[in-house]
């Protein structure tokens, strides 16, 4: 077992993932255009947004590493999914912070039932439950398939809980930011770019935390 | 076979008629709770009064499924169930079906007091509330009995169960409430339509992934 | 406060603090079991304990 930075590829892809977030940060800074009445609150959105298609990509990882780990009884899939459970929560934590953050300018107050933050919660309040199974589901092999099952169920039940929220206060629009096809390029082109970025450093993300995750259950298997 | 597991589930309850009965003495107390609570006037309590049913009825059905699930943990008889040679989605479906009995016997005692407690009228068209709690009943029930498959065996598992089960049934609250606030107002189909299709989307689609996934969460 | 540019600055530093502090947790978290797996491997106390 070595470091995960101990080759070559690894350290390559950190060093180049940590350049282009640093380029995003200062395209964001230099050539986005400013939102009148939002000025620099308005980009928030390009973190914010990545960040919410970073995590529901995770527990859509989620959820394909149960239906594998159920298929295949390969242990790994079971890594594949704590590690992507992990880094997903992690990212919609994000999320719940900085969405009240963006609100406060934008619609002076911290929390409206707008439908995608609201999925974000209800998803995270589900994966609140999902580790809780974890740590005291029982017995280690059980916990594994009951976690994958969790997984699934909880993506399953995502374009569910999004129609509902959505219905039920019609008077709350989406978000100002909506409609992307609409955005001008200006806008649209960083967009599109934080969202690449964010999804490499997510993937960049996962196997690292794979790759911990099984280094610390060889240890564990060997005490 | 199915209907042999089907009856078994029917046949200990109507012994002991503990599930319903610590059900309904339970959904009770917690109208009275509401009622006594509630610190506003009958109209505003008119308006809250579809919520405050399917909260209590959210309660009532972990009551509920704790205790028919709960009833295999006593004696391992999960085990045995599981090593019987029958196709394990069954145990999911009889655990919804039976479910779904228990929480409409006691919704159906449970009518009266609630709506004489919270002092509201009862709504103008009584067949299609009927029907849309029942497929609402439904609903819960599916997501209920798959969730407590997973948690029932766990440690904390009391705990466990509404910690998983109410984010997950969210959209069916939601759906219920959109469904009974209309009905009681007597609005016409066109304006919970929506909200019925949803509440069939989580009946097929959960039945279908519990149907599913019993078999594997319940192997050794 | 009219440009908003402290939320802007909040929002960035959370999010990315929040990254690379997630990167220092795993590396220290590795290293911890990296010298726990070298202990088991080489026998820490050699004298039998």
């Amino acid at each position: 077992m070595k470091p995960f930075f101990n080759n070559k590829t690894n350290i390559s892809g950190m060093a180049l993932i940590a350049a282009m977030m640093l380029f995003n940060v200062w395209n964001v800074i230099m050539n986005t255009p400013m939102v009148p009445e939002q000025h620099w609150a308005q980009k928030i959105f390009y973190v914010h947004v990545p960040s919410a298609w970073v995590g529901f990509l995770s527990y859509f990882i989620v959820m394909v590493a149960g239906i594998l780990f159920f298929m295949k009884k390969d242990d790994y899939w079971d890594v594949v999914g704590l590690a992507a459970a992990e880094i997903g929560t992690v990212f919609m934590s994000l999320v719940l912070i900085t969405g009240p953050i963006w609100a406060i300018p934008i619609w002076g107050k911290p929390w409206i039932w707008e439908p995608r933050l609201t999925t974000t919660l209800i998803l995270f309040l589900i994966y609140i439950g999902y580790f809780m199974m974890r740590t005291f589901g029982g017995h280690i092999e059980r916990v594994k398939r009951y976690a994958a099952a969790v997984g699934i169920i909880a993506f399953v039940d995502v374009p569910i809980i999004f129609v509902s929220v959505k219905f039920w206060t019609p008077e709350i629009q989406s978000h100002p930011q909506v409609e992307m096809a609409q955005q001008p390029s200006e806008i649209l082109i960083p967009f599109l770019l934080s969202l690449s970025i964010f999804t490499l450093l997510y993937i960049l993300m996962l196997k690292y935390r794979i790759h911990v995750i099984r280094i610390n259950s060889r240890v564990r298997a060997d005490v | 076979m199915f209907f042999t597991l089907l009856k078994k589930e029917l046949f200990v309850e109507f012994r002991s008629r503990e599930v319903t009965l610590s059900m309904l003495v339970f959904g009770l107390s917690i109208i009275l709770t509401f009622a006594l609570s509630s610190n506003v006037s009958p109209t505003i309590i008119a308006n809250y009064a579809p919520g405050m049913f399917w909260i209590m009825v959210l309660f009532v059905a972990v009551i509920g499924v704790h205790r028919t699930f709960s009833y295999e943990k006593e004696f391992d008889a999960f085990s045995m169930l599981i090593s019987a040679p029958i196709d394990r989605g069954f145990i999911f479906l009889t655990k919804w079906i039976s479910g779904f009995i228990f929480l409409t016997i006691m919704e159906g005692l449970i009518l009266i007091p609630f709506f004489k407690f919270l002092m509201i009228d009862f709504p103008s068209q009584p067949w299609i509330a009927i029907g849309t709690t029942l497929l609402i009943n439904c609903a819960i029930m599916a997501i209920a009995s798959l969730v407590s498959g997973i948690a029932m065996r766990a440690r904390l598992s009391e705990v466990l169960l509404p910690i998983l089960l109410f984010p997950l049934v969210s959209p069916v609250i939601i759906a219920a409430t959109k469904i009974s606030g209309s009905i009681m107002v007597g609005d016409p189909y066109s304006f919970w339509k929506i909200w019925l299709l949803i509440i069939l989307t989580v009946i097929v689609i959960f039945g279908l992934v519990g149907y599913t996934l019993f078999d594997f969460i319940t192997e050794e | 406060m009219y440009n908003f540019f402290d939320y802007f600055m909040a929002v960035y530093l959370i999010v990315f603090g929040t990254i690379l502090g997630w990167f220092i947790m795993q590396l220290r978290i590795e290293k911890r079991l990296l010298n726990k797996n070298k202990n088991l491997n080489e026998g820490v106390n050699l004298d039998g304990t």
